[in-house]
């Protein structure tokens, strides 16, 4: 399967990102995961780029985050827990809808 | 995974942001790459090959750093900017290759350029609109001479409070006994880091109006006590405030930060 690099994705992240959220609350790198495992490897992301749009998005309050409890924390450092707030919800919506839309328009350009 | 820190902490260190946050970024990528090395270690690659695969797909460095920098907010990323001179910290700790005379007239000096702009500045406030607006009364334009005057000599007074609290620092040992804090426990160095700062300034202010009451002719001493006590009525609450609350409540932040993340602190990177 061709790849598909990170700048294609631009754009996309923070849908992606709360996709995969959707499915329920993850730390980054099961967010990095869920997403590697949907594009079936297809996707080369920097891995890096995910935690600049996870606290982009905690800020615009898609997303809300806590540290893992003492119960959850496995040996070495802790990971944050992120999770989609109704906000998040309503914006992946749109997300959607405007991916839809890219997808068709582009469609009907490239395919005719 | 002394390596995964050391290439967390050239990421990180130079962002421009809070403690608490920058905190944040180390400890979460630190996770995220130990997870890495420890999926692609169970795969059968030894520890080397996974750590420089794991560092390899976090991405370039620089541009992590800088979109890591564009999540911080701009009052954060401003009260963080780096100054020319040096931090909070090694103000008050005299360095060895610098003498003890450099290191005083350095700070009086400075302190005096700060007094003047305070001291402009509370002039303006208490005078410029009535002196722009031209409402100002005869008696206002009549007195000006004697209260530029007298708040020039105001400064000087303040630099000779710096200068005498910093010999008197000097003198009785109590900024070296501060240095050698670094041993001591951390909170017990924030609390006299701060008690330094605000006896220093109460020095500063009543040192100055103590002299100033003694030697100036009352008219001056008046308008000088007047914007003295400006200054104080500024400095005082502060100060207060500072001990009662923001210094312990500072201390008690600073330590449980110091114990958890201590040993990125120790780390050496190329900067």
């Amino acid at each position: 399967m061709p790849k598909i690099s990170g700048d294609e994705l631009r754009g996309h992240l923070a849908t992606l990102i709360l996709s995969v959220l959707a499915r329920g609350e993850a730390h980054g790198y099961e967010v990095l995961r869920r997403i590697e495992d949907a594009g079936s490897g297809a996707l080369e992301l920097k891995e890096g780029t995910l935690y600049p749009a996870l606290y982009r998005l905690e800020q615009s309050g898609h997303i809300s985050a806590r540290w893992e409890s003492a119960k959850e924390t496995r040996r070495g450092p802790r990971r944050r827990i992120y999770r989609l707030t109704k906000k998040g919800i309503a914006e992946l919506d749109r997300g959607r809808k405007s991916w839809r839309n890219f997808v068709s328009v582009m469609d009907r350009i490239v395919e005719a | 995974m002394e390596a995964l820190r050391i290439h967390i902490e050239r990421i990180v260190r130079p962002i421009r942001a809070g403690g608490r946050r920058k905190n944040k970024m180390r400890e979460e990528l630190l996770a995220h790459l130990e997870r890495r090395c420890e999926d692609d270690m169970a795969r059968g690659t030894t520890q080397q090959q996974a750590q420089d695969f794991a560092m390899t797909q976090l991405g370039d460095p620089e541009a992590l750093r800088n979109d890591l920098q564009a999540t911080v907010p701009f009052l954060e990323r401003m009260l963080f900017v780096k100054l020319p001179f040096a931090t909070l910290d090694s103000w008050f700790d005299r360095s060895h290759d610098e003498s003890a005379i450099h290191f005083v007239l350095v700070r009086t000096i400075c302190m005096t350029m700060f007094a003047v702009l305070l001291i402009a500045l509370l002039f303006v406030i208490d005078h410029g609109p009535a002196l722009v607006s031209g409402f100002a009364g005869e008696h206002e334009w009549h007195d000006l001479p004697t209260q530029c005057s007298s708040l020039l000599l105001m400064p000087c007074l303040i630099g000779l409070g710096a200068f005498i609290a910093h010999v008197l620092v000097e003198v009785t040992g109590l900024r070296r006994n501060l240095s050698k804090m670094h041993s001591a426990g951390l909170f017990l160095r924030v609390i006299s880091l701060n008690a330094f700062i605000g006896v220093q300034l109460l020095i500063i202010v009543f040192g100055g109006l103590f002299v100033e009451y003694l030697t100036a002719p009352p008219r001056v001493a008046a308008v000088t006590l007047y914007a003295l006590g400006s200054v104080a009525r500024i400095l005082i609450p502060a100060v207060v405030f500072s001990f009662v609350v923001g210094m312990p409540f500072t201390a008690w932040v600073m330590v449980k930060e110091h114990e958890r993340y201590e040993k990125w602190g120790r780390l050496k990177i190329d900067e």
